[in-house]
């Protein structure tokens, strides 16, 4: 694959990497690419409970505060008249009414808030980890998100009452939301997008703390040895670099066996130029080449990041040296 | 320099970066100008990292990790704008009410709702053109018990229960409006929903009008009339911002379907805002207002008329398009 020398953005690898992996490529202002991991319906699922306890938690912890406070003004002051049954009539039919109001109000508009109040996050998708954010990377606005919210009606359709499957004869009538229509078109497209979503221009992407991954350390003693038989000349291309440490840090999920396996088609070739005996196991060799590219470069040449002329002449020594091989 | 050497030189600033992401959660505005100063250049500094990450032959976990730290930082530095009420007065006043006004899906709901209710008032009302037309759209219980629930109205409700009904009505009449808007975006469930509830209406409104109602019909005249206009034509706005929604997708003029649907919700969301506010307004009166039994009938009229004026001049004096600056279309 032919690849432009010291070109940091290759939007061609990065889209791949975004079909396979569920990443999606911003574009920040700085004009620097990142990438989000967007977020699948297991975790969304799970914030949209919570939001559900949350939400409607308080909701009903307020209408029993209310309820409290009624029966308590009720009592004092329809006491203090002398007429306690007229003034509860009348405060009951207010608290009711702000009752249903308020179910109105959170059921339609508590994910609306949430999200233009803090920054694409309910309480239920902080607990998460995940985020909602416009399909351009920014942070969405306020349209936006009352767009996405007020859509979730038709995603969590069919809704199927209980009578339906249990054959009850209820009175009141309860239904299960089965969200089929969302899990349906969430699955057709790449971000994840559901109805709401796809109304909205929103993505939902994870945003938890990852650990700085430090450098792998070696335990044993004969990595460094090894290491110090590579020529200090030797100047591994990009391609050969990103190689090596993504086999080092996946290696520690294989089987020896076959880490060796894997290693051998790399290692042998390059045991043979630097003049190292082919019976030394490959495995060791590919971890003395990580140790002497990352951890204890002996290299003598500016490397990389010492300036962007530097940057450049390496590209163009390990493209030659590639060339030759 | 060597790689090990570079991680070790930058790690503090990406942990002082991450570490001011967890400080700035919360608001950015409350945040210590000094300290909002220091986010940006190590955001910069992490974002010029990242973008050299290659050059410098980061190895790929570290690479990713880069990619969550930018990205948390992205997401703190451009936060969502909150309210800004300011922008609110041109966009309630003056750009809604064009849009009303114009909107050809406005229109087709406004056609369908009134043909359909008109059409269906008459059948209900005129027995003779198809007999048992109200029965088969509500049913004989439902008309049974329409006409028991107003021959005993008339009872002057006190502020407590008008406050619940009010409650109520929100609840649920706005609900099913914002269910209609929704389930227009696939046009034919929106339009399911507006042709029955226009149906409906229509045959208990042609049925109660009916002489041999008795008592019941002069009740109910005098209940529905001072919330009707607002109630209906929240209903009308509410499906019609829905299709607007569902046809652009279907019909993109030109633009891709998917940013054609971006742009339509987005205009469509302060028509569907106006239906809900409307609804309120119809729900207050309907609570308070109506049932009020020793209330002149004229009076009624009077809020009706009223409350017909000020859409009146909501939707056409300040809808008017002669009225536009430039006079083109690029309020959309």
């Amino acid at each position: 694959m032919v690849r432009g020398i010291g070109g940091v953005n290759r939007p061609h690898a990065n889209d791949h990497k975004g079909a396979i992996d569920t990443m999606m490529l911003v574009k920040t202002p700085e004009n620097i690419s990142f990438q989000y991991e967007i977020s699948g319906p297991f975790y969304r699922f799970i914030a949209y409970l919570a939001d559900l306890v949350f939400a409607f938690g308080g909701y009903f912890a307020a209408i029993g505060l209310l309820y409290f406070l009624l029966i308590m003004t009720a009592l004092l002051i329809g006491s203090a008249i002398g007429n306690i049954p007229q003034f509860f009539e009348l405060f009951a039919g207010v608290v009711f009414g702000l009752v249903l109001v308020g179910f109105f109000v959170v059921y339609w508009f508590y994910g609306a808030y949430m999200e233009t109040r803090f920054n694409g996050q309910t309480l239920g998708k902080r607990l998460c980890g995940i985020r909602v954010i416009s399909v351009d990377g920014h942070a969405i606005d306020g349209v936006q998100a009352t767009l996405r919210n007020f859509f979730r009606f038709l995603d969590i359709m069919p809704i199927v009452p209980l009578q339906m499957l249990f054959g009850l004869e209820a009175q009141v009538l309860f239904a299960i939301p089965t969200f089929l229509i969302g899990l349906v078109v969430m699955s057709l497209n790449r971000k994840f997008q559901r109805v709401g979503d796809l109304v909205a221009g929103t993505v939902v992407i994870f945003e938890e703390k990852k650990h700085r991954p430090d450098l792998i350390e070696f335990e044993d003693e004969r990595v460094p040895k090894l290491a110090e038989l590579i020529p200090a000349d030797f100047v591994a291309s990009r391609g050969l670099t990103q190689v090596v440490a993504e086999f080092a840090e996946e290696r520690k999920y294989l089987a020896p066996q076959r880490s060796a396996d894997i290693a051998k088609h790399l290692a042998g070739p390059l045991m043979d130029r630097f003049g190292i005996l082919g019976n030394t196991d490959p495995d060791l060799f590919m971890c003395s080449l990580y140790h002497r590219l990352f951890v204890n470069q002996e290299g003598r040449e500016p490397q990389l990041g010492g300036g962007k002329e530097s940057v450049e002449l390496g590209a163009l020594i390990s493209g030659e040296k590639r060339s030759e091989q | 320099m060597k790689v090990a050497e570079l991680i070790k030189l930058r790690s503090p600033f990406w942990e002082e970066l991450e570490d001011l992401s967890i400080q700035m959660g919360g608001r950015l505005s409350k945040a210590d100008p000094e300290c909002v100063s220091r986010f940006a250049t190590l955001y910069r500094a992490a974002c010029a990292d990242l973008a050299l990450a290659e050059s410098y032959q980061l190895p790929p976990q570290t690479v990713e990790y880069l990619h969550r730290l930018v990205g948390r930082a992205h997401n703190q530095l451009y936060r969502s704008q909150s309210y800004q009420f300011k922008s609110w007065t041109k966009r309630i006043f003056s750009d809604t009410p064009r849009l009303i006004f114009n909107d050809p899906c406005i229109h087709i709901a406004t056609i369908l709702f009134w043909g359909l209710f008109l059409i269906a008032a008459f059948l209900s009302y005129n027995t003779a053109v198809w007999p048992g037309f109200s029965e088969a759209v509500v049913g004989v219980d439902g008309l049974d018990q329409l006409r028991g629930n107003y021959n005993q109205f008339g009872g002057n409700r006190g502020i407590g229960s008008g406050a619940f009904m009010m409650g109520y009505y929100i609840q649920n009449n706005a609900t099913i409006g914002l269910q209609c808007f929704v389930m227009m975006l696939l046009v034919i469930p929106g339009v399911v929903v507006l042709s029955y509830n226009a149906i409906y209406l229509g045959a208990v409104f042609g049925f109660m009008f009916r002489h041999d109602s008795g008592a019941a019909s002069e009740n109910f005249q005098n209940f529905v009339t001072a919330h009707g206009p607002f109630e209906l034509t929240a209903i009308i706005l509410a499906a019609g911002a829905g299709l607007k929604i569902g046809l652009s997708w279907m019909m993109s003029n030109g633009l891709n379907r998917k940013d054609s649907l971006l742009k339509t919700a987005r205009e469509s969301l302060p028509i569907v805002m106006c239906a809900v506010v409307l609804f309120i307004l119809a729900a207050v009166i309907e609570g308070f207002i109506s049932p009020l039994g020793d209330f002149p009938w004229w009076g009624k009229g009077a809020v009706a008329v009223g409350s017909s004026c000020l859409l009146m001049i909501y939707f056409v004096v300040l809808g008017y398009p002669a009225a536009w600056p430039g006079g083109d279309e690029d309020g959309f």
